[in-house]
């Protein structure tokens, strides 16, 4: 460090001798530091000068150092011991000052500390920032219902107990485009099937016993169509 | 432990090895050694923080709080770091400085709940600092008995905690500067610089209450 008013620019001492001024007063400097103090302090005004404040500094301070401003006492001792017993029994009754404070009061000594137009500045920001997150959630496209997308392979006719149903053996040699034609002719859909012997479960619209006769006729007369039998003994043939 | 055959033979050994012998017993939860540390110790703490806390019943309860904490951390003492006194002072800085934050809090209220009520900031800072109103240009300082080293006094209470533990542990515990980097933790250069700044700023509050700084070993 630089210090200015330097009366003795030229002396390379200048600068540490005058930091070391106040130990030099208090006599804890090394002896090569003293003897460095002493030379320089014959040929410089100005640290003699602050040598001066840092002496009225000690001798303030003297006082202090053999007057008993604060003295120790069994009392006080006992204290500490209470304390002891206290922290080592496991019931910590320390001064409540090495407490550390919890959340809470940490925040409202926080806020407390927080000046005025700071704290309204960061309630206005928090404010905002609630809202514009509020925003963004209302404003999200809801997410996609369950059934919207479905692949062709994991379709699942609805089954309706109450309607009836039969099973029908195709000849080997059907086509697709001929089953739906089946399929379209009696309203009817395949609800299951095929089973190893290459059965299928037909699922009928019409719930009348006459309109069952009739599909079951048309389906046998069908000359790719090789069974038809009502399921569930369903069939009045 | 420290026992009547540890006591003779710390008393052969060097200062260092008998703190060490000392802290190895508090260590060891020897309550005859944590007395003696107590009673050797604590009135040179004491003295310090009275210096700087101003309140018996604060140092108190400070000196209680660098003895608890000495207790649960003997183990930690290396007397080959240094002496027991710059450990001991180093935990005294640091409640010290806790204890002048807790009281700087506080008076920052009493401060707010003032100016509410329309006590004036200067009129605050002249009451708190033990002036009241008789500074040393006014006729009733004399009235009032002020000395010259009574406007040292208020210009040192003026200064920054950092500052003011500087000053104290130079001219009151009167360490080396060496002692006060390890006690506050700072580099050797810090202590002098912060010296040279306490000084500066004593020299300017004096000017500023109407002394030159290097008038006062004259005019004593």
């Amino acid at each position: 460090m630089t210090h200015s008013n330097n009366l003795e620019p030229n002396n390379p001492d200048h600068d540490v001798v005058i930091e070391l001024l106040p130990w030099y007063v208090n006599g804890t400097l090394n002896s090569a530091e003293q003897a460095r103090v002493d030379r320089h302090l014959g040929s410089c005004a100005e640290c003699r000068q602050e040598l001066l404040l840092y002496r009225q500094l000690d001798r303030q301070r003297s006082a202090g150092r053999h007057a008993a401003d604060w003295q120790p006492s069994p009392a006080g001792f006992a204290n500490i011991l209470k304390g002891i017993d206290a922290l080592e029994s496991g019931n910590d009754t320390r001064l409540s000052s090495e407490k550390t404070p919890g959340r809470l009061a940490t925040f409202s000594t926080w806020l407390k500390e927080t000046p005025r137009p700071v704290f309204w500045f960061m309630s206005l920001e928090t404010l905002a920032l609630t809202a514009l997150v509020l925003l963004v959630i209302v404003r999200l496209p809801p997410p996609p219902e369950e059934h919207l997308f479905q692949t062709l392979s994991n379709e699942r006719p609805p089954v309706n107990a109450s309607l009836p149903r039969l099973s029908i053996v195709f000849a080997e040699d059907i086509t697709e485009r001929e089953i739906r034609g089946l399929l379209q002719s009696q309203h009817g859909q395949l609800v299951q099937g095929p089973s190893m012997l290459g059965v299928y479960t037909l699922q009928l619209a019409a719930a009348s016993e006459h309109k069952l006769q009739q599909a079951m006729n048309q389906l046998r007369s069908h000359p790719k169509v090789k069974l038809v039998e009502a399921v569930g003994g369903e069939g009045r043939q | 432990m420290i026992h009547t055959t540890g006591q003779t033979k710390a008393a052969a050994l060097g200062e260092q090895e008998c703190e060490a012998v000392l802290m190895q017993g508090i260590a060891g939860k020897d309550r005859q050694a944590f007395e003696r540390l107590y009673y050797s110790y604590s009135p040179r703490i004491g003295n310090f923080l009275m210096k700087l806390l101003k309140s018996p019943e604060l140092v108190d309860e400070v000196v209680s709080e660098v003895m608890m904490t000495v207790w649960q951390n003997a183990d930690r003492f290396d007397s080959a770091q240094g002496k027991l006194s710059t450990w001991l002072f180093g935990i005294a800085h640091n409640k010290a400085l806790k204890a002048l934050e807790r009281g700087r809090r506080h008076r920052l209220e009493q401060v707010l709940e003032t100016e509410e009520s329309g006590f004036g900031e200067d009129e605050w800072d002249d009451a708190h600092a033990g002036l009241g109103y008789a500074g040393p240009d006014n006729p009733e300082r004399t009235v009032l008995g002020w000395e010259l080293g009574d406007i040292l006094l208020w210009a040192l209470d003026q200064l920054t905690p950092e500052h003011r533990i500087v000053v104290e542990l130079t001219m009151t515990v009167q360490c080396t500067y060496q002692d006060i980097a390890l006690i506050t933790g700072c580099p050797v250069n810090t202590v002098k610089t912060r010296m040279f700044n306490a000084r500066k700023k004593l020299a300017e509050l004096l000017i500023k209450r109407g002394y030159s700084p290097y008038d006062i070993e004259e005019a004593r």
